[in-house]
Order: C-alpha cells, then structure tokens, then sequence
C-alpha cells in the first residue's frame, strides 16, 4: 500500500475490547498510535497525537464517550470519530452522530464492518 | 465473530477484575439503593463484559449480562430507590454468571449447561424487568410524536424538491440509526420537509424493509447530496425523483390531504411487499434453545414472519397483541421477537386509554394525530416458531383475535455457519488461565504510548527477582575483591551500581506488591452473605485497604479471612435479641484493619460479639486431652486463649457449643505460619474478639540478623526477634529443672541450645561449655520469650530468601537459605519450629508452678485493642 498508514486512537475501558480492534486493525494497514482507557484521556491523547481516527467506546468510566466525543469535536471540527456501540444503544448513537461522530459500528465487532468504517473515515478526511 | 483462543487469557483475566467491582457494586447498591451514580456504574460494567463476552462469542455471558444490563437500565432511565428484589435477584445472577465464566475457563469450551444457567436467570430477570414495568414506575409520558410530524409539514416553496428513497443492506446493524444518519446529510445540505417512516419513529424493522422515503428541499445539488448519502455505511442505494407540481400541493394543501398521502405511503407497511422481520438468521437462531434449534434445521418446526393489523374496533389493541402472543407461547408455539415487545406492549398498555370509535370526522390537528396512533396501535410484527403449516398460522390466527390485515411468510432457516458448530460444539481443546497474562507487544511503534497496566506472568517476575538476587549477589562480590584501596573511578563505579540494584531491587519489589484490598473487596459481599445465612444482623469496617503485601501472599490471605469472619459472625456476634439483652447495638460489627509496619503487614479482625469463654474453653480442652488438668491451672489468660490455637481442639459438629470459636483455628495457624507470620489474640468475655495477624509484606526479602555458631551462619528474620543480650553466664543463668532461664525485664525466658537443634551432635549440657560472657537472642513465639544462645553476632542484613529442599531440611528447622557476595550462604532460621521442639524435650509438667504465671507480655509491642476500647 503506497499511502500513509493512517493513524488510529482507539478509545475503550476494556483492555480486552482494545486487544482486539487493535488486532484488526494493525493487520490491516492501520497505525494505532495510541489507547486510551476513559473519556479523559481519549481527549488529552487526541489532542496530543491528532490521530487520523478515532474510535470511541461509548460506556466507559469517568467520562465517556459522547462528552469525549464533545471535547474532541470542540477541538477539531473535522475529527473523524467511530462510535463503538453495543446493541441496544441506538438512542445515544443518535446523540453521538448529532454531536460529530462520523460513523458508528457495533459490538461484537465483525473485522469487515469495522474497515468498512475505517476505509470510509479515511476516504471523508482525504475529501475534507 | 468469534475470536480465536488468542485472546482467552485476556479475556477471562479482565472479566475476573470486572466480577470483582461488579460484586462490589451491587453490595454497595444495597446498603445504599438510591444512588444514581452506582447504578451507572453497575451498568457501565455489566455493559463492559457484555461486549466482551459477545465478542469473543460466549453468548451465555452476553446474553445474561443484557438482561442484568436491562434491569439497570429501567433504575437509569427511572431514577428511584432500587428494590430488593432487584438486587437478589442480580446476586443471583452475577453468581451464576461466576459460575458460567469459571465452566467455561475450566472446560475450555460453552457447555450447554452455561446456556442453561443463562436462560435460567434471563427468565427471571425479564420476569423483574416486567413487574417493575407494571407496577406503574414506568409511565414516563412521551410526547405525542405524530403531533411534531404533522406540524412540521408546513408550507414551503417547490423549486427544488425531490424525493429521496435510501434502501439499507439487509445484515445492516441499527438500520434506524442508519436512517437517521442520512437526513442528517440531507438536513446539512437542505431541508426536510418529510419522510417516511417519520424522523422520530424510525424502527429497524420498517427501515430495513422499506427503506427510506424523504421529501427534501435541496439546498445543494441534488447529485451531491446522493452522493454523499451512499457515503453512509450501509446504504445500498438512493434513488432521486424530483417531485411533482401536482405532488407539492398535497404537501402545501390542509393537513387532512396531508395525512392521507402519509397513509398513502404508509400502506405499504407493514400489509403490502414487505420484507421479513429484519431479524437475521443468525439473531434467530441465537434466540432459541439447543432442541429448537436443531428441530429448526430438521424442518420439524418452522419460523414464520407475521405481519399483523388488527380491526378497527378493537378497543384495547395492546391487550389484543399481549394476548395473542400469549396465546401462541401457551399453546402453539414460541414467539421468539415481536415489535413492539411484549415488555413496551405492557407498557403501553397502561399508559394508553382505550380506543375511541374512529368513524368521528377528521377535523382538528390533534384527532388526526390520534386516527395515526391508533393506526399504529393494531400493528404488530412478530416471528413465530412453530409446528405447523402456514395455514395452521392463520387459522390460529384469525380465531385468536378479529384482523384488519394479516401476512404470514415462512423464514428459510439454514443451519449456523460452520464456525459457530466448530467454536460451540467440537472445540473439546482444554484451556488453561493462566494466573496472569502476557501481552504481546503493541505493533505500533510510536514511542507516546503510555499504557497504565502492564500484566505480567507472575514466573517471569520471579525469575526477575532472582535475576536481581544475583546481581546483588556480584555486586557485593566486585566490592569484596577490590581490596582496601580502589581507584576512584572503581569506587565510584561501584557506588552507583550499588544504587541502581537498591532502585531494581526496591522497583522489582514494588510491582510485586498490590492493595490488601483485593481481598478486602470480597468480604462486604461475604458478610452479606453469611449474615444472612446466619440470620445476624452484622455490618463490616474496613481500615488501610491501601496497605500493600506481596501478591503471592495477598492470594493466601484470602481463605484465612474467611476463616476468621466466618467464625466472628458464626460465634461471636450474637443474635439480635441477644445483643439486646446485653445493652449492644443491634447490628454486630466486624472490623478489619490493615497496615503496614516495617516488613510486617498487620491485619487485626475485630467483632463486638460475646468473646470466648476461657473456662470454657479450658474444659474443652481438658476434655479433648490436649492440657491436663494440672496444666491447665498453672495457665495464664493468655495462654489459654491460645489453646484455641492447639490441634484438636475442636472438632465441627461441637464447635457451636463452645463459647467463641474453634473451627479449624489451627489451620488458620498453620497457614498464616507457612507464610512467615504469626497470629495471636485478645477476647474479652461479653465485649468481643479480636484476631491479629502478622505477616511479612514481603517473602523474598527481608531484614534479618546474622549469627554465626558452631555449624555454620544462621540468618533469624529480624521480625522475631525482642532483643539481644549480653549474659554473665555466672550470674545470670538460673536453673528450673531441667531448664536453663534468665530473667529479663521482670520476665522469664527459657534459654534454648540452638546447637543442638541444628546439629545433632551438640552435647547436653552445653552450659557448661558456654564461655562466661555469652550472648542471647530473644526472640517471642507464641506470646512468650526465648533466649538462643549464639556465638557470634556478624551483623543486620537485607537478605533475599532462596527457598531449599524439604529433603535437606525434614524437620522444617529452615525456612530457606541466602547467599551472601562472597559466595557464603547462611541458612534463614525458622525460629517456631525450633521453639516448638525444645517445648517438646521440656514439657510444660516440668516447669514449676508459678513460672509461666507472670505476665508474659505480648507477641508485640502493645497490646491489640479490642473494639470499643
């Protein structure tokens, strides 16, 4: 693949959850430059990384990730972020989306749904 | 997706820690139901592990904990004191979801009976969810939605209108939110005047089969917006129709006309073309049993999508609806999902007043708003299992309840993809969890990655600390053999590599230290339990959580606390009627308290229950031969207070007629000596008990002196040791019978001959052997004091323990050895067990009355404290 590797922070409390997004993800030609476990630090390494997209768990504690998503569309309008949603949670991926999430996927994660999502945020952010 | 067994280790390690707070949750829950934040945080967990478990495909844990989740979803989005109920019966299941977690780590594999234990504890979660419902807490008024979507179609200009029509995939996950995702673009680029289903009631099914019809006023041009719909994850296709002057005009003409072209389009669902229920095969299949499934594969039963439209002049459609799937359940087969469910029917049914006739004329806003709802009220989708032929359905059907509309179209099942059969079924592989977890290291190279946990195989830290023993070790060996004058760039040199293994040393030791409280954190829910067990009304204090031990040891700790509060609730607290006769308040108290003191961790668990009874106990002990009656006179308090400490004392089916306690209390002993502590205690007849525990934070290094004598250099944990003396053998030395004592401080105190513990050899009477000046190392065992005469002191020391042998070592005089830079090695004395056997050669018959009768003193320096005193 001749473009950049583009960069992904993936953002999720459950160490479990991240192990395995980032799997499918680092074979698949994406650099996850870094993780964060709560809202908080979602926002500080965002800001500190600027990564290419993020991919945001929606429960988690301290703060999570609709303020987080807040946060980091404040900071950066054109911020791509996926929501990681659970089935069930229709109602606060409808608020995400309202507030700037470009995309959303869905647990448990299918490995082509989640590309799909990433391929379709990086081609967004080549256009804008 | 199921994940391959890479990730088992992980997952079942980080599912333990989740257990762990959730149990801790649901027992804060209980002693405080009306906070808001615990039940967020509860379902924040539960959600947490749900994910997971789907992820890695155990879906006997992410169906139980989605219906835990529900249950603390309705106390989210109803904030109110959460009932007792509830929480039993969320015990219940985070007890079975333990057991699930704990099956399948053991078997490697789901077993159908994780399945069961699920669907035992589902069932009764939705069986609370539903009470809860019904009892009314619910009733949350919803806007009248049909209202909003009828005012907002006012009127507008007409250049630029199109009709949009967004098909979905399929297999699309949240088909509504989808949906919603694309008025937002057409929103950003214009206007939306309409759309059908309705913005604010987009439910998958209807999406999925009918898509998306929008009416928009574009701002934009229009291939841009289409453009940038199919940009949306999901959507297959977007047609563009640019609409019609004559069209406009029913938007722009009375709301009457409005609504019937609403209808228009809305007749088409859910009665005419439709698609099934969007429900995949594989949703299906998940929601039935093994028997179901099977007989769903063989053809023996079959699933049918019905779309179903009651008459009009049903009054109380909900119930209708209920009834229906009631009826099918009971009788003819199993509803496996309907929309709405059965739960939102409940519901609706209370919130809703029964249906007045419609015939009425259509003239105001609000009763075409009701004409809509009502419309919607007799809808119902649902797939049905069953035995039996598409016209078995309607008949069923059509006796069952009068109808409007009705389709019934048979699903085609196939079986599950080969993956599932392989992952549920024929994975017999074993699987071990190990105790902790490795990770493979982060692919990403950029050096900003800060994770805060690292899990480490707790081996390879023991093979650090060792490697760190050894680097001591030649440290001390470089500075033996530099001679009395260095250079002094060697001498600096070997100053800071001596401060570098300090820092190794005290970091290695650090990692390997975690929170007492890991095991703290089980006892709430613990005494719970038991209290209720017992039917005591006992609550716990807990003090220095914090204080940190070694994490070999914290893990032993465990089964020794629950020996020890589970004999203050079982024998020390007293009933509650009890405790009323005696003045106490009626809730017991159960203290346990943690903190650290030099190498020494200190845990003291403390009841302010009826204490022990050391006549009693004194009976008992006679009766069981353990102390003769003789004996047993000459004791002190103290002393038989630790009787309860003495082999046999008690036996279970007497236990609860002994005063105080007594179950396996020498087990306790023996446990907490294995680890190098000691264990002591204080009661006080009616005002309660209390337990201390002494245990080196630390078994890999400690303090210690070294000795050296006759055999060889001898290391005694400093932890053990009162004091060092100097005696004048002469003046000094006194005999009793056959034993030699000094009296120091007020005190008696044996003299031991450590020589002839350790060397078989050593004479008898070695006193006359001792040089006129000797030393004696006191050291407490048991509330009392002994002297070990050495010969020489060689100094303080920090000494990492290197266990050895039982076979070299059969009697368990030695707790392990040490090997010091210059390649000596000192053997780490285990002063207890040397006590012990010079009790043996010198019975306590043999000591004169009166001599052990003074006050011995404590194991430490103070006395421990009862509760309240």
């Amino acid at each position: 693949m001749s473009r950049k590797q583009p960069t992904v922070l993936i953002v999720d409390d459950a160490l479990f959850m991240r192990t395995v997004l980032k799997d499918i993800l680092a074979k698949n030609g994406y650099d996850v430059v870094a993780e964060a476990t709560n809202g908080y630090e979602a926002i500080e390494k965002f800001e500190e990384l600027k990564p290419d997209i993020t991919t945001m768990d929606i429960t988690m504690p301290e703060l999570d990730g609709i303020e987080a998503l807040k946060k980091i569309i404040e900071i950066d309008s054109k911020a791509r972020v996926i929501m990681c949603s659970a089935m069930g949670q229709q109602g606060i991926v409808v608020e995400a989306i309202k507030h700037g999430a470009c995309d959303f996927i869905i647990k448990p994660f299918q490995p082509s749904r989640v590309l799909e999502a990433l391929e379709k945020a990086v081609q967004v952010g080549a256009e804008g | 997706m199921q994940s391959g067994e890479e990730y088992w280790d992980l997952f079942f390690d980080e599912v333990e820690t989740h257990l762990e707070s959730l149990n801790h949750q649901i027992t804060n829950l209980e002693s405080s139901p009306n906070d808001v934040d615990i039940v967020h945080e509860i379902f924040r967990i539960v959600h947490t592990i749900k994910g997971m478990a789907a992820t890695i495909g155990f879906q006997s844990i992410a169906k139980l904990c989605h219906k835990m989740e529900e249950l603390f979803d309705f106390y989210r989005k109803n904030p109110r004191s959460v009932e007792n109920s509830t929480i039993e019966i969320e015990i219940k299941a985070l007890d079975s979801l333990y057991k699930v977690v704990e099956s399948i780590s053991e078997n490697g594999e789901e077993l159908s009976s994780c399945n069961k234990i699920s669907e035992t504890l589902c069932n009764e979660l939705i069986e609370e969810l539903n009470k809860l419902q019904v009892s009314g807490v619910n009733l949350s008024v919803t806007e009248d939605k049909n209202l909003n979507s009828i005012i907002k179609q006012k009127p507008i200009p007409k250049a630029n209108q199109f009709k949009v029509k967004v098909k979905f995939d399929e297999d699309c996950q949240m088909p509504s939110v989808r949906a919603f995702m694309a008025t937002e673009v057409i929103e950003k680029n214009g206007n939306l005047i309409s759309s059908v289903p309705d913005k604010d009631q987009f439910n998958d099914v209807e999406i999925i089969s009918e898509g998306l019809t929008a009416s928009i006023l574009a701002s934009q041009p229009i291939e841009n917006i289409k453009e940038n719909i199919l940009k949306i994850s999901d959507v297959i296709k977007v047609e563009i129709e640019a609409i019609a002057e004559e069209k406009d005009k029913q938007y722009t003409s009375n709301v009457t006309r409005s609504l019937e072209e609403n209808n228009s389009l809305k007749k088409s669902s859910p009665l005419e073309g439709i698609n099934p229920l969007s429900l995949d095969h594989k949703m299906i299949i998940e929601r039935l049993n093994e028997k179901e499934q099977e007989e769903l594969f063989n053809g023996t039963l079959k699933a049918y999508h019905i779309d179903l439209l009651l008459a009009e002049d049903i009054n109380n459609p909900e119930e209708q609806l209920i009834n229906l799937v009631n009826n099918f359940n009971d009788y003819i087969g199993h509803v496996i999902h309907s929309i709405p469910s059965l739960e939102d029917l409940e519901v609706l049914k209370l919130k809703r007043p029964p249906t007045q006739t419609i015939s009425s004329i259509i003239n105001s806003e609000s009763e075409l708003a009701d004409h809509n709802e009502e419309k919607q009220r007799r809808k119902m989708q649902f797939i049905l299992l069953i035995n039996g032929t598409h016209k078995n359905v309607l008949d069923f059907l059509s006796d069952a309840c009068e109808i409007n509309k009705v389709e019934v179209k048979e699903i085609k099942v196939s079986s599950p993809d080969k993956k599932t059969v392989e992952n549920n079924t024929e994975n017999l592989q074993k699987h071990e969890v190990n105790e902790a977890v490795h990770i493979a290291q982060p692919k990403a190279k950029h050096s900003d990655i800060k994770t805060t946990f690292v899990r480490v195989n707790l081996g390879t830290l023991e093979s650090l600390m060792n490697a760190v023993g050894e680097l001591v070790i030649n440290h001390n060996k470089i500075k033996l053999s530099m001679g009395d004058s260095p250079s002094s760039e060697i001498l600096s040199t070997t100053q800071y590599l001596n401060q570098v293994t300090t820092k190794i040393q005290q970091l290695v030791m650090s990692i390997r230290m975690v929170p007492v409280n890991q095991v703290f954190s089980r006892f709430p829910r613990f005494i719970r339990d038991i209290s209720r067990e017992l039917k005591k009304d006992v609550h716990l204090v807990q003090e220095g959580e914090n204080t940190e031990v070694d994490r070999i040891i914290v893990d032993e700790l465990n089964e020794i606390f629950i020996h020890l509060v589970r004999n203050a609730i079982d024998h020390g607290i007293e009933t509650a009627d009890e405790r009323e006769k005696y003045d106490k308040p009626k809730s017991g108290l159960i203290k346990m308290q943690a903190y650290s003191h030099g190498n020494n961790v200190f845990v003291t668990i403390s009841d302010d229950g009826k204490g022990i009874n050391p006549d009693e106990l004194k009976r008992k002990a006679i009766q069981k031969k353990i102390i003769t009656i003789e004996q047993a006179e000459a004791l002190s308090k103290d002393e038989i207070l630790n009787l309860i400490f003495a082999t046999g004392l008690s036996t279970a089916e007497h236990v609860s007629d002994l005063s105080g306690r007594g179950v396996g209390m020498d087990i306790v002993k023996s446990k907490v000596s294995s680890l190098g502590g000691r264990i002591s205690i204080n009661s006080i007849l009616g005002e309660g008990t209390s337990i201390r525990l002494s245990i080196p934070s630390t078994i890999s290094i400690i303090q210690a002196l070294l000795i050296n004598n006759k055999s060889g250099l001898y290391a005694i944990p400093l932890s053990e040791i009162k004091e060092i003396v100097s005696i004048n053998i002469r003046q000094d030395l006194h005999q009793i019978g056959s034993c030699s004592i000094i009296v120091l401080h007020d005190q008696v105190i044996p003299l031991v001959n450590l020589e002839k513990y350790l060397q078989a050899s050593s004479p008898e009477n070695f006193i006359e052997d001792l040089p006129p000046e000797s030393l004696v190392v006191v050291v407490a065992c048991e509330g009392n004091q002994y002297g070990l005469i050495v010969d020489s002191l060689v100094g303080q020391q920090e000494i990492v323990i290197k266990t050895i042998s039982n076979r070299a070592n059969p009697e368990g005089l030695i707790n392990g050895a040490t090997v010091f830079g210059d390649g000596r090695v000192a053997m780490i004395l285990n002063v207890e067990k040397i006590i012990k056997l010079y009790l043996n050669d010198n019975p306590i018959e043999e000591i004169p009355e009166g001599f052990l009768l003074e006050d011995q003193g404590n194991d430490f320096d103070e006395r421990i404290p009862l509760l309240g005193k």
